[in-house]
């Protein structure tokens, strides 16, 4: 793949990836104040399980073009370091997401929300538990990470005047 | 796997930026456990038979289920009750608690057979030493010790996991014990 093609693909994920963000953090606020067992729930969970699934394979994805086509510095008034840390924690951001996924996927799988093989049990309590920890922690990572950025975007625009609200890079 | 830019990419981050994701991954490490009060594993046996004959030894066998018949019988009480007790805008106890025996195991632990039973000893979860120590102090859950502790939990018990503000409203207290007392009413022989 070409750097352009790279670049812009880059590009078209970011945006991508913000949007299922939004719609997924969206669920995750509103589902746990639904009753469990309730059939509103049980559609919110799909839901979140369907759209997290997506945000999942556009981070690979987008971590894979990354880690081959890096991005480059293109703001000449923002110093090396700071433009280093803030990508930094963007990769880091788009990780935490891809741990998510799989900390979910196993949460929704020992749970019994997600079956290959028909009558095949995998209900598994400590499988549940170990993993909706780490879901849950993973969750916090990236609000943090988000967070972060926000502030030093904020910070770089008042040091080096340079404006940019990019969370997803 | 890297290739050589990223490989120089990784390493122009200083060591710092290094030791401050370390740092806030170990705060999101910590977050579930200091906000929801969750852990990150069960322990499977909290108690065994015998421990738990010596737990009831000499506390006269009192059938808390049988104090049934006296609860409300009419539709719209036992929806207060439910509300009560699964609803957000209630208790919220549903979120984190099972009640019936073929309910999954969730957060926290079963509530399933509570009343009669001695604090701390339900199975599959893995309990504060708050918890452990009231089982070593002999709390029994009946519907009085209940209503204390879900009044004030953490004035009730100092330092358990229960991350919820206690239910002020003497009448939701008394809704969710009676729904309890309703729902969670163990199968014979059990």
């Amino acid at each position: 793949m070409e750097n352009q093609l790279a670049k812009k693909a880059g590009q078209i994920l970011s945006w991508l990836g913000f949007s299922l963000f939004l719609i997924v953090f969206i669920n995750m606020v509103q589902a746990p104040r639904i009753t469990i067992g309730s059939e509103e729930r049980e559609i919110m969970r799909n839901f979140h399980i369907f759209a997290g699934t997506f945000l999942m394979a556009i981070s690979m994805f987008r971590v894979y073009l990354w880690i081959h086509f890096p991005p480059q510095k293109n703001h000449r008034l923002l110093p090396e370091q700071d433009y280093t840390f803030i990508h930094f924690l963007q990769f880091f951001l788009y990780c935490s997401f891809i741990a998510q996924g799989i900390s979910g996927f196993l949460m929704a799988w020992s749970d019994g929300a997600i079956r290959f093989m028909q009558g095949i049990d995998t209900i598994d309590h400590g499988l549940w538990t170990i993993s909706g920890y780490l879901h849950s922690a993973f969750g916090f990572l990236y609000i943090m990470l988000i967070l972060i950025i926000l502030i030093l975007r904020l910070y770089h625009m008042l040091r080096f005047r340079v404006f940019s609200l990019n969370v997803f890079a | 796997m890297f290739s050589l830019d990223m490989r120089k990419y990784v390493n122009n981050a200083r060591g710092m930026h290094w030791l401050f994701i370390v740092f806030i991954i170990g705060i999101a490490f910590y977050l579930p456990f200091l906000i929801f009060g969750a852990f990150p594993y069960n322990t499977k046996t909290n108690t065994n038979p015998v421990e738990m004959e010596k737990l009831l030894d000499g506390i006269e066998a009192v059938d808390f289920y049988a104090m049934n018949q006296y609860l409300p019988k009419s539709s719209e009480e036992i929806q207060k009750e439910i509300d009560a007790f699964e609803t957000w805008e209630g208790g919220k106890c549903r979120f984190c608690h099972a009640v019936k025996k073929d309910d999954r195991d969730r957060m926290a632990p079963t509530l399933y057979g509570i009343f009669g039973r001695p604090a701390g000893v339900g199975n599959n979860y893995t309990y504060s030493d708050a918890l452990i120590n009231m089982k070593g102090n002999g709390l029994i859950w009946t519907p009085e010790t209940l209503d204390a502790f879900i009044l004030n939990p953490s004035n009730y018990i100092p330092g358990n996991r229960m991350r919820v503000e206690g239910i002020e409203d003497p009448e939701t207290r008394k809704l969710i014990v009676n729904y309890l007392m309703r729902e969670s009413k163990p199968i014979k022989g059990e």
